[in-house]
């Protein structure tokens, strides 16, 4: 199952999706994964509960 | 943990993006403070939705170029020396010079794109659910809900329909209806526990705050007649 048209689940050695969330400090603040090109990135994914 | 982690590192070379998965902001802000990282927040499972993840806590490292080079599903905790040593390692890894994928936007990710976009696909549900996303993100509830529900009347079979429609909902003030979202999203991916522990923190707060009570949760499990592997 896949939502876009475009995409496959990515895999190591696909480029990520350039995904843009919501600061949690600042909601209406915007973080671009392309942002950090240049660096090596980690995204660490986790929740409260 | 991370904070430590992060300082021994030169910033020039690696950065830290923390993503919590959580409708409800006021439920991640605590766990920001004294970071030097930052912390976005995913209320609608974009990344979940995009990686085929229906768990947390998970890693995805990228390197220079935005290359997947490390996906860790699950259990990904920066406590166990094993998973330290793996990021360290890949921090500073000599990566194969091969052929550099050329840089291309996969997902139209603004409001206006997306519309136009739906212009020439009107009935493309994948347009109508990231159509959702960028609505979410600038805090559009209204609008926001209704692409979700475009997005589950196209796809009624796809789970994150559902569950981008129930954080819409949340996010309107609609609690019932957000509940009865998730659930259809439970009921169509069983296995995800993402959405089942977004119901329970719903409908179940007290269970979550200030502690997280896993006996609870396990007993949970079995009352809602869910057995992995059965």
């Amino acid at each position: 199952m896949t939502m876009t048209p475009t995409s496959k689940t990515p895999q190591i050695g696909d480029l990520a999706p350039d995904v843009v969330l919501a600061s949690a400090d600042d909601l209406s603040r915007r973080i671009r994964v392309s942002d950090y090109r240049g660096r090596r990135l980690l995204i660490f994914m986790w929740a409260s509960w | 943990m991370w904070q430590q982690f992060v300082e021994r590192i030169d910033p020039a070379r690696f950065a830290l993006l923390s993503v919590a998965v959580d409708t409800d902001v006021e439920r991640v802000r605590p766990f920001t403070e004294g970071l030097t990282f930052p912390t976005a927040i995913d209320r609608a499972g974009t990344l979940g939705r995009l990686f085929d993840f229906d768990v947390v806590p998970n890693g995805v490292f990228l390197d220079e170029q935005g290359v997947i080079r490390f996906l860790h599903v699950g259990g990904f905790d920066i406590r166990r020396p094993e998973i330290a040593a793996q990021i360290e390692a890949l921090i500073g890894a000599d990566f194969t010079a091969g052929a550099t994928p050329t840089y291309s936007r996969q997902e139209s990710l603004d409001v206006e794109v997306l519309r136009i976009e739906l212009v020439e696909r009107p009935n493309d549900a994948g347009l109508h659910f990231a159509l959702g996303d960028a609505l979410l993100r600038e805090a559009r509830a209204v609008d926001a809900v209704a692409a979700y529900a475009r997005a589950v009347e196209l796809d009624p079979g796809d789970w994150s329909a559902h569950f981008g429609l129930g954080t819409a909902l949340e996010l309107q003030g609609q609690r019932d209806a957000a509940l009865a979202a998730w659930r259809m999203a439970l009921a169509l991916d069983p296995a995800n526990f993402t959405v089942r522990k977004q119901i329970w923190r719903a409908e179940h707060p007290e269970r979550f705050y200030p502690d997280i009570d896993l006996a609870w949760q396990k007993q949970q499990l079995v009352r809602e007649g869910y057995a992995p592997g059965a």
